[in-house]
């Protein structure tokens, strides 16, 4: 039942989330996001939101996590989980700044134990890549000697991104090692909507209150991708209580075949009618590639209070492909993520019970990521600090929810080349479920 | 090694961790609203982040950046599209009261040899100030002219004046119709040169039979004036070079009150002086010896004896997935014209090209021209002499529209009275300077 009740709450919220995108309350995220089909958008595991690594290496019998298919086979508990965030980008470039916030909807999975602490099914839907941009473009043209210079400015919002609908096992191979395995369906669907103001009244729409030129561009498609993970553990490495674990993932390239409409308002006879630009262009149709992703991890637990997580991740943006601009294309290059956090169980600690400060987790994080772009030779780089802390809800014998709540600061890009710097900070919020279902209770 | 069923990290599982808590308290969602009042952790933690939440929602987005990066190019771009099969169609426009008209002739190498006429017909209606028109008052004509002369500047232009010996009206009289007069009967004559204003004597025999008429209380008085009374006919002399245009209307940009060309009947003695308005009046013009047609070149006239005709028929797929912001037809004059021209000769410079659009092919287009307004114009561009026409609206109508393409129809100038021409570069003429069509897009695929 509750489980159930995680499942309404969250497709009750995810309308919510996207209408406050769509109304403007929440507008725009990082200015990057508008190159290619949008920026890679982290996944982190509940567990890891605090050090800000995806957490392949790290597992919580009472956390979904989307990170690691193999993680799966372990649990107990018919897990859920949704996670949303806020992000603020305090942007500036060579000649403007701009304060811009992001509330959206991070993932929501439903874990289930098909056998118990052997195989588990996992159904998750996931950004993997996000686009919530405001981005102007300055120019000027000369039509004919007889005109003097048109100024124009183009101010391109754009939302939408790839969303991964994802069904996967894990399994259990021994208590050292687990496999796992997820395919998936990814969803493209973006919208650009482009208006462009002229210097010159001739060249704007002749419609009085309309914008200047408002055009409407429009890319969906969808295509399959495959998903591996590994994931291992060990107790009594170095001393008798410590455990270490690791975790590994592969995520295949993606194809996606998408079909891009244009739209604009046209004036023919005196009539204003919205239509289709490109209904029968060969252009139409285009190739995204998404890049392949590579996790790899390492959690040591020194005792069941504190733990040490660094992982990598790599991302083939070389070989991504985005067919509809190849001058946008030509800016991907291969994104490398790494980091290291460090993680405080006091509550897993029986004998600290009696503090207040002792309810929670506590999480510090650090990562740097070389970026999935390089303009002008350029990496754009982001640094980021994660701050976490995860407060159990009230245990069962039945059921352990938990939120945890994280927070993050850093800085992306760079003002030279007139490129365009972030200050990025932000919380994100997960609420977690963990409950025993269909298990007839035997004593009343 | 590790142990079946442990828990990650203490080797237990849930239901050892807390001993204390009962299975009665609830899951997650069930705490958040049920605890509310509970004041518990999740709560608290819930709350919290949803005033961060509130709280960075209100924080008002403001600015874009990135203006000074390009990630796109050629996102605006044009086209030139060279403008071909023009057909020069022949007609004439009206010539009759119109705000000038022509009187003179001039040999105009470029456009002809022109000979002009102005007639002109007083008004009878009664003024309060002219009960009756005595012997003892006089008439004469007022002739007002506009500064702009055609042809030699400086010479003495002669003028008679002659009865009409035929009906004719103005509101239906055109340009290349000649209209009779009878030479027998001079009516009066005067020397022009550079003056804005002359008052020419009438005859007594004209002015006593318009005398007549005004003093004629004839039931038929209006109608009989109308058939019988043809008015005067201003004819230029053999020796005249030069066109002059007679002023009926104030310019559009007067703002002092120019005078207008009217008869004027006066009795010093009595003191009385009454000013008698035009009835009629209108040009009777012809245009001959013009120079063979090149096909490196065409000429347009205001009078409309020559109008372009034109249609862009372009293919939709050429444009797809771009959006058409603008198009504009260019026309370059034919500079020789200028260049060539003999020193102390003037030509009226016109300064508008009209493009006029009919959804049906007209019957008559010097009709229609006259008596609609254009759907696009343009002002002469005089650095590069030349004109450019917005045809933005045409041009979506005919990709887009439904039907067959529309023509465009472009004539010199309005038909005003005043005599304009002027000639264009052809599509055979000099490469710089042909018809083209330009035609900006937004380059929606990048």
């Amino acid at each position: 039942m509750k489980v159930r009740s995680l499942i309404l709450v969250a497709f009750l919220l995810v309308p919510v989330f996207a209408s406050a995108q769509d109304s403007g309350i929440a507008k725009t995220g990082s200015y990057y996001s508008s190159i290619g089909f949008g920026a890679p958008a982290d996944s982190y595991s509940s567990y890891t939101l605090g050090i800000g690594l995806p957490g392949v290496s790290v597992y919580s019998p009472y956390a979904a996590s989307t990170t690691n298919p193999a993680q799966w086979g372990l649990v107990d508990f018919t897990q859920g989980q949704i996670t949303m965030g806020l992000t603020n980008f305090e942007a500036s470039d060579n000649v403007s700044s701009a304060k811009n916030s992001l509330f959206a909807f991070e993932n929501i999975q439903i874990v289930l134990p098909i056998k118990r602490n052997r195989l588990g099914a996992s159904v998750s839907f996931t950004p993997v890549t996000r686009a919530d941009y405001t981005r102007t473009e300055d120019g000027s043209i000369m039509p004919t000697d007889l005109f003097d210079e048109i100024e124009y400015r183009s101010v391109t919002t754009g939302t939408g991104g790839v969303n991964r609908l994802e069904l996967g096992l894990g399994y259990k191979l021994n208590d050292n090692f687990s496999l796992g395995y997820a395919g998936s369906v990814y969803l493209l669907s973006m919208e650009e909507n482009e208006l462009i103001g002229f210097s010159n009244n001739q060249f704007n729409r002749p419609t009085a209150g309309s914008p200047p030129v408002d055009i409407t561009n429009s890319i969906t498609g969808s295509g399959v991708g495959n998903r591996f993970g590994f994931f291992s553990r060990f107790a009594g490495v170095l001393s008798s209580n410590d455990r270490l674990f690791l975790g590994s993932t592969v995520t295949l390239p993606v194809n996606i075949d998408g079909d891009r409409s244009v739209e604009t308002f046209r004036t023919v006879n005196n009539q204003s009618t919205r239509v289709e630009l490109n209904e029968n262009s060969e252009s139409r149709g285009g190739n995204i590639t998404l890049p392949l992703e590579f996790n790899a991890g390492l959690t040591y637990y020194l005792n069941s209070a504190h733990s040490i997580t660094t992982e990598l991740q790599f991302q083939n943006w070389n070989d991504a492909a985005y067919s509809y601009n190849e001058s946008q294309q030509q800016y991907f290059t291969d994104r490398t993520k790494f980091g290291m956090g460090y993680e405080y169980h006091p509550y897993l600690r029986e004998q600290n019970q009696q503090g207040f400060f002792s309810n929670f987790k506590y999480s510090l994080g650090a990562t740097f990521d070389d970026g999935f772009l390089s303009i002008d030779d350029q990496d754009i780089e982001t640094m980021m600090l994660h701050a976490g802390i995860s407060i159990p809800g009230r245990r069962t014998q039945r059921s352990w929810p938990s939120v945890d709540l994280s927070f993050n600061y850093g800085i992306r890009g760079t003002e030279s080349n007139n490129l365009v710097k972030e200050n990025i900070w932000g919380f994100k919020l997960s609420l977690n479920l963990a409950e025993l279902m269909f298990l007839q209770q035997r004593f009343q | 090694m590790y142990q079946k069923n442990s828990q990650t990290t203490t080797g237990q599982l849930p239901d050892k961790m807390n001993n204390n808590l009962t299975e009665q308290q609830t899951p997650l969602f069930y705490f958040i609203s049920n605890s509310v009042k509970k004041g518990s952790r999740s709560t608290i933690a819930a709350f919290l982040f949803l005033s961060l939440a509130l709280a960075g929602i209100s924080c008002e987005d403001s600015g874009i950046v990135g203006g000074g990066s390009d990630t796109d190019s050629d996102k605006v771009t044009t086209t030139e599209i060279e403008i071909t099969d023009l057909e020069i169609l022949s007609g004439n426009g009206f010539s009759g009261q119109l705000g000038s008209s022509s009187l003179g002739q001039v040999e105009d190498p470029f456009f002809g040899d022109i000979y002009s006429i102005s007639l002109l017909k007083p008004s009878i209606t009664a003024d309060a100030d002219l009960e009756t028109f005595d012997a003892d008052t006089e008439m004469k004509l007022r002739i007002v002219f506009n500064p702009l002369k055609y042809g030699n500047e400086s010479s003495v232009s002669e003028y008679n004046i002659y009865e009409v010996d035929e009906r004719w009206r103005g509101r239906e009289i055109s340009y290349n119709t000649l209209v009779s007069f009878d030479e027998t009967n001079l009516i009066g004559s005067f020397d022009l040169t550079d003056e804005e204003e002359v008052d020419v004597d009438l005859s007594d025999e004209w002015v006593n039979r318009y005398r007549e008429f005004y003093n004629s209380e004839a039931a038929d008085r209006d109608s009989t004036y109308n058939f019988e009374f043809p008015g005067i006919a201003v004819v230029p002399a053999d020796q005249n070079d030069r066109v002059d245009f007679l002023r009926y209307q104030p310019a559009s940009d007067d703002t002092a009150g120019v005078d207008i060309t009217r008869f004027i009947i006066e009795n010093e003695e009595d003191s009385i002086s009454v000013v008698m308005p035009l009835a009629d009046w209108a040009s009777s013009m012809t245009r001959s010896n013009q120079p063979e047609s090149s096909d490196e070149y065409f000429v347009l006239h205001n009078t409309l004896e020559q109008i372009l005709k034109l249609t862009i028929d372009l293919d939709e797929e050429q444009f797809t997935g771009q959006d058409i912001i603008n198009a504009q037809m260019i026309f370059y004059v034919d500079p020789e014209v200028e260049s060539t021209t003999a020193a102390g000769f003037s030509r009226p410079e016109p300064a508008l090209l009209r493009a006029h659009i009919f959804n049906d092919d007209p019957l008559n287009v010097t009709d229609e021209i006259f008596t609609t307004e254009s759907s696009s114009s343009a002002t002469i561009d005089t650095d590069e002499n030349a004109y450019q026409i917005n045809v933005t609206n045409y041009l979506l109508n005919n990709l887009y529209g439904e039907g067959d393409p529309l023509s465009v129809y472009v004539s010199l100038q309005n038909t005003n009275g005043l005599l304009y021409s002027s000639r264009f570069v052809n599509e055979n003429g000099a490469a710089n300077r042909t018809p083209r069509l330009i035609i900006t897009t937004i380059n929606t695929e990048n």
